[in-house]
């Protein structure tokens, strides 16, 4: 399985891909991009199943990186890695189509209990 | 815009704790000046574009919680220190620390976004005045196991 993690911080995006073996998420292909268009480009050219993807970003934001997928009719699964976790952002997130919303700080534990389901 | 609540120490801690993964003692402190002391500021800005918010970070804080946000060693985090600036690199993982660090003042007021990094003095106009004259502030001294102690103040509009 593929895996897309998207966010414009090069050192989040490495605490993440250590998180996920910390959670005991291994074996797949992890590919990266850092922002939401190249998160676009990624998901059309390598057709990852799962995306976690950060919410403010350059370029074009994780909610118009989700929009966009929904649009073209892209079928992916589709969380956010982020530290916008208000209840206002948690009510966007769901009413755009993504499937979980994980606040930063993260711990493997919450990793492993929202991304087992999904992968398994 | 209504004005944000008072950030605790107790607050800060959690946060740091979860994103750091280490033990962290967090105290009340004297704030960051940061138009006198080599300091990193990171300003935050409001929906509608405006700075609302900033931390304010002595250069020992910046570089031991940047480094132990990816294991950097120590002495990395020193010489950054010793020589008055952090690197690139550091500042990256400084920025993303103030990123997560973010909802501390989403949870207290208004909603903000990170917006820039600088190394400081001089401080420029927009946000010494928030320093003058803070809505909020909130100083903290915080050790961070393993790497030690440094500053960080809060203060928004």
């Amino acid at each position: 399985m593929k895996i897309l993690i998207v966010d414009d911080s090069k050192a989040m995006r490495m605490i993440v891909k250590r998180t996920l073996r910390q959670a005991g998420i291994s074996g797949h292909e992890v590919l990266e991009a850092g922002d939401g268009k190249e998160g676009l480009e990624k998901v059309k050219a390598e057709s990852p199943e799962l995306v976690l993807s950060d919410w403010n970003m350059p370029v074009m934001s994780g909610l118009e990186f989700l929009k966009a997928l929904k649009s073209e009719g892209i079928d992916v699964h589709f969380g956010f890695v982020t530290s916008e976790t208000t209840q206002e952002m948690r009510k966007l997130a769901e009413e755009n189509g993504a499937e979980f919303l994980i606040g930063k700080p993260f711990t493997a534990e919450t990793f492993e209990e929202i991304l087992d389901p999904i992968l398994n | 815009m209504p004005a944000t609540k008072q950030i605790e120490a107790q607050d800060c801690k959690i946060l740091l704790k979860n994103l750091l993964g280490r033990d962290i003692t967090v105290e009340t402190g004297d704030p960051v000046d940061p138009s006198k002391t080599p300091a990193v500021l990171i300003t935050f800005h409001n929906d509608e574009g405006g700075l609302q918010a900033l931390w304010a970070a002595d250069l020992r804080f910046a570089a031991f919680s940047a480094a132990a946000l990816t294991m950097v060693p120590l002495p990395v985090a020193e010489e950054a220190v010793s020589a008055g600036k952090l690197p690139e690199d550091l500042m990256d993982c400084f920025r993303e620390v103030a990123n997560v660090g973010s909802s501390l003042f989403n949870h207290a007021g208004p909603h903000v976004v990170l917006a820039d990094s600088l190394a400081v003095p001089p401080v420029p106009e927009g946000p010494g005045k928030i320093l003058a004259s803070p809505g909020m502030q909130a100083a903290f001294r915080i050790e961070i196991e393993d790497y030690g102690k440094g500053s960080l103040s809060m203060f928004t509009l």
